[in-house]
């Protein structure tokens, strides 16, 4: 008997950072003792690696791994975008490392390794080892939070998150538990198949496994009621790791999610699409709330981020239909304006401080005007007002709940976006319409963060202009769910 | 040309704002100079528009290319002879504001500039687009640089105005925005195109909820009463150059989005809405001219004097005649040319004394004649003397509102009470006029006040001539907007309310059937 022959190239990209990792963590090794190994060169290297080897599965059309970890034109889109967020997050932050004092070799290894999760989460076509990546995704993550030993906060933050994490991870287990339990397998392809017929006692495990998984999720998109954690763990965290999570993880959590409800349960799509739309209008409503309330621009975007995970669930409830694509488009656009913002905050940070109040950034247009005016570019497309890819990536999300029938959850998407205006808007009314108040105590912007911010403004201003390309993208990912 | 002429109107100003932006910061004058250099080149260009113009219906100047195929987005712009002339206004008033605030703004002045060409690039864009989704980009793109406009170089309580104006103009675009979604579903075209959806038929009961979105937008920034709260602030603090275009440009775009969508789009929900919209108009008249009479400040005058000429406009569009509605456009037009004059007089005043209040002036006739004798022309015609623009416009919309009209059976008492309007404004307009120009001078610090300089000459004259050449010459104008609101009517209520045209205040054209 011969084994059977496993394709391995379409790990490649994984394999790439996870060796990157390594290699950054045992340069560290060989660096003299109170100095930093070169781990920023050594990652941007291992990801733009990473990227030319997604090109290259692209161009050869993508690959399966053992029916496991399968490169499809979805996963591809996904690489392509969670890639990119490792690329941006490797640029803020040798400065940020720097100024808050935190620069040690682990950090590099620690975010390369949280994106091979993320790959793996976006790529696993079976609940085991969708598990497997989500928990090193996290357990890397866990870490990174908790990196600022000095700040009870940074502390707090990744106690926080462990124990919600854990949790969470709990449910999702659970969910998993019983729907094997439901179909004998826990391959999605056949938890689907059997899915289709079921009987009534494997509908009812079905069913419940749904709706812990949906839990599960929840917790790791960060919707209402299962993001009490976001707010600390944004705030406490590292800023950069802040964007990563906010970015990165948001990103890898809506494709698995997109992926296991649009494979393995769109049988069970009758009981889960309200289900759905209930989570995304109270989390729509009690996210924009929330940021109303906060004066941290770290919180106030910890719930910007609760509140547009409503959003994209709103476009969810229309998967596997237009919503996917919707939802893979929003994620740019997302990713890219979040990695700005918290971004930005880093950019500045200077002997440990950072701007966290509306005070700190107070007259920052007359001083660092390139900088104000990209986080002007990156609230405004939060708001989603046009030139932006925000406004075309909320058109489309709210034009697949339109077409899937529930206008009512577009309606409220709209006006929780006025609501939000209001929060974004007091920050640009403090960059640009008031005095700097006292000394100028922030950093010049360093040249790799400026890089970084830039292209994350071009990205957003090109996507709000010429969104076709990367939408026709979307669309193949999409239908490669199908 | 002629098919790339729209679109070189549109993205000029974007590249000269671009320009600016790349200007050194410290190089004040070249990047005025260039503000005002491609402010007026536009203008130039869109005179072709006029002299290329054919008097007929339908979209003219169009050009479309798809943008998003796959979901039907296209863009698509054209003209007719209703948006054509709201086009030039635009393209006329902001070279006109930039001039008019030459010396008042003093700070960050490449970036007044910047704001001032990005905004005429989304008003004109407005005017022009033919796609739901171009449209609403610019509808709202637009906000952008005039929430920085009153927000940086407005008065003292500027944050609040600029915070205040772009929440209300968002609140009612949004869920104009879930309606055109709702409506692409409904038409089931796969088209955003307005030209083509225009054609569609859509379930009466759904066009009510759609048409009640649409005037929920378009009603805020008309501003109708009672969404017109957000104006007096906005326009009181802003600076001239904001009050100039936001009253002479942002406002027209109500009323325009009612012609263009509203009422073409949910003929069945324009015809039961009508009479309230009619109803609203009127109450807008008489309030606006109200509050107008007791007002001390004299930008919050000529603000709430908007609502009550705006309210002439709205009241001209719900009677849905073709001589009320080509009225409703005359007087969008003059209103733009009337207030604008106004605002940037009143800015005038402030740059000399630094207050705005009625009682701190009076006597300036004396001090200043010139700039007394052209406030008078400007005073005349925003209060529709015969001879001035103000009379043609007023004067159409009341007579196409009599009778048989979409109001329906409330078309006399609404006509009744809109005419005290009229003299309502004449008493506010005229009495603010002899309180601040008549009597003797009080103020020691109004005794040697300067009168215009050539700069304001040159600012206010244009203003003042066009108002004068369209109370004479209306044919001309009107000539070539009839046709188009013709078709519009002909096409969304058949021919019931065609009526010949007054083209010159009273004689009834030959043309129009």
């Amino acid at each position: 008997m011969t084994p059977p022959v496993v394709d391995v190239l379409p790990a490649i990209p994984a394999l790439i950072l996870a060796v990157t990792g390594l290699a950054v963590l045992l340069a560290q090794a060989f660096t003299p003792r109170g100095q930093a190994a070169p781990g920023a060169p050594f990652s941007l290297a291992g990801l733009l690696a990473a990227l030319v080897a997604v090109y290259l599965l692209a161009a050869r059309g993508g690959g399966d791994l053992g029916g496991t970890y399968v490169v499809d034109a979805f996963s591809l889109y996904f690489h392509a975008l969670i890639i990119g967020v490792g690329l941006v997050v490797v640029l803020l932050s040798p400065s940020y490392l720097r100024a808050t004092g935190i620069d040690r070799g682990e950090y590099y290894t620690l975010v390369l390794f949280s994106l091979v999760g993320m790959l793996g989460l976006v790529s696993c076509r079976e609940l085991v080892s969708l598990f497997v990546s989500l928990e090193v995704m996290s357990v890397a993550l866990y870490a990174l939070a908790g990196l600022h030993r000095a700040r009870p906060e940074s502390q707090e933050a990744a106690l926080k998150y462990f124990i919600t994490g854990a949790f969470s991870s709990g449910f999702l287990l659970y969910g998993i538990a019983l729907l094997y339990g439901a179909s004998g397998s826990t391959s999605l392809v056949a938890v689907g198949a059997a899915l289709r017929t079921p009987g009534p006692a494997t509908a009812a495990l079905a069913t419940m496994g749904t709706g812990l998984l949906l839990v599960g999720f929840g917790f790791k998109v960060a919707s209402v009621p299962f993001h009490m954690w976001a707010p600390d763990v944004y705030e406490g965290a590292p800023t950069t790791i802040t964007a990563l999570m906010s970015a990165g993880v948001k990103a890898a959590a809506f494709g698995a999610l997109l992926r296991v409800f649009g494979q393995a349960l769109p049988a069970l799509a009758a009981s889960w699409q309200p289900a759905v739309a209930a989570l995304a209008v109270v989390t729509m409503v009690v996210g924009n709330l929330g940021a109303l309330a906060q004066s941290n621009l770290k919180r106030m975007l910890a719930y910007s981020s609760v509140a547009h995970a409503g959003y994209l669930l709103a476009a969810v409830v229309a998967a596997p239909g237009i919503g996917v694509e919707a939802v893979l488009f929003y994620l740019v656009a997302y990713a890219a304006v979040n990695l700005g913002g918290f971004g930005a905050l880093a950019a500045l940070a200077r002997q440990g401080r950072e701007p966290l109040s509306l005070d700190d950034v107070a007259g920052l247009a007359s001083r660092r005007p390139a900088l104000a005016a990209a986080l002007a570019v990156y609230l405004i497309s939060l708001t989603g007002v046009p030139v932006s890819a925000g406004f075309v990536g909320k058109f489309f999300l709210f034009r697949a709940a339109v077409n899937a029938g529930w206008t009512s959850l577009a309606v409220i998407g709209v006006l929780m976006s006025v609501v939000s205006a209001y929060y974004y808007l007091r920050v640009v009314v403090a960059m640009y319409m008031r005095e700097p108040l006292g000394e100028d105590a922030w950093a010049p912007v360093p040249p790799s963060a400026g890089l970084a911010l830039g292209l994350s403004a071009a990205v957003v201003l090109a996507l709000g202009v010429h969104p076709e390309p990367v939408l026709t993208w979307a669309r193949l990912a999409a239908r490669s769910l199908l | 040309m002629r098919g790339a002429l729209l679109t070189v109107l549109v993205f000029a100003p974007v590249a000269g704002a671009l320009l600016i932006a790349l200007l050194p910061r410290g190089a004040v004058r070249a990047q005025k100079m260039l503000g005002l250099g491609v402010t007026s080149v536009v203008f130039l260009l869109s005179l072709l528009l006029v002299r290329d113009f054919r008097t007929e219906p339908g979209m003219q100047f169009e050009v479309m290319r798809p943008w998003l195929p796959s979901v039907g987005i296209s863009y698509h712009v054209g003209v007719d002879g209703i948006s054509m002339w709201l086009v030039m206004l635009t393209t006329f008033l902001t070279p006109i504001a930039l001039l008019g605030s030459w010396s008042s703004i003093t700070d960050r002045v490449r970036e007044f500039n910047v704001f001032m060409l990005l905004l005429e690039a989304g008003m004109v864009g407005v005017f022009v687009s033919l796609d739901l989704f171009l449209f609403y980009i610019f509808w709202e793109a637009m906000l952008i640089p005039m929430y920085f406009l009153i927000g940086i170089w407005g008065h003292e309580r500027r944050i609040y105005a600029a915070v205040k104006f772009f929440l209300y103009t968002m609140a009612g675009s949004v869920l104009m925005l879930v309606a055109f979604l709702v409506l692409y579903r409904a038409a089931g075209l796969n088209t955003f195109d307005i030209v083509a959806l225009t054609r569609a038929r859509v379930d009466p009961a759904l066009q009510m909820w759609l048409f009640a979105a649409f005037a929920l937008a378009f009603a805020i920034k008309v501003p109708m009463w009672p969404f017109h709260t957000w104006l007096p602030d906005a326009h009181v603090e802003a600076p001239t150059a904001g009050s100039v275009i936001l009253a002479g440009v942002l406002l027209k775009m109500g009323g325009y989005g009612f012609l263009r969508l509203a009422f073409p789009l949910f003929p069945e929900a324009a015809a039961r809405f009508a009479p309230w919209i009619g109803l609203l108009a009127v109450i807008g008249i008489v309030y606006g001219a109200l509050v107008s009479l007791v007002q001390p400040d004299l930008k919050k005058l000529v603000a709430y004097s908007s609502v009550s000429h705006l309210g002439f406009v709205m009241l001209g569009i719900a009677s849905f005649t073709t001589t009320a509605v080509t009225g409703a456009i005359y007087q969008m037009l003059n209103h733009g040319i009337s207030t604008g004059a106004l605002f940037l007089m009143v800015g005038m005043l402030y740059d000399r004394r630094h207050t705005r209040q009625i009682a701190a002036f009076g006597g300036l006739k004396a001090v200043m004649p010139w700039f007394a004798a052209v406030f008078l022309m400007v005073t005349l015609s925003s209060i529709a003397v015969p001879g001035f623009n103000g009379f043609v416009g007023e004067f159409l919309i009341l007579l196409g509102s009599f009778g048989r009209t979409l109001t329906g059976g409330w078309s006399t008492a609404l006509v009744c009470v809109a005419v005290s309007g009229v003299i309502l404004a004449a008493a506010y307009m005229l009495w603010m006029v002899q309180r601040v120009f008549y009597g003797e001078v009080t103020d020691p610090h109004n005794a040697s006040l300067p009168d215009l300089d050539l700069r304001e000459g040159v600012v206010l004259v244009p203003l003042v001539v066009l108002a004068l050449v369209m109370g004479v010459l209306s044919p001309y104008f009107t000539s070539r907007i009839e046709p188009a609101v013709a078709s519009l009517v002909v096409n969304v209520h058949g021919r019931q309310f065609v009526q010949p045209v007054a083209a010159d205040a009273g004689a009834p054209s030959e043309r129009g059937r």
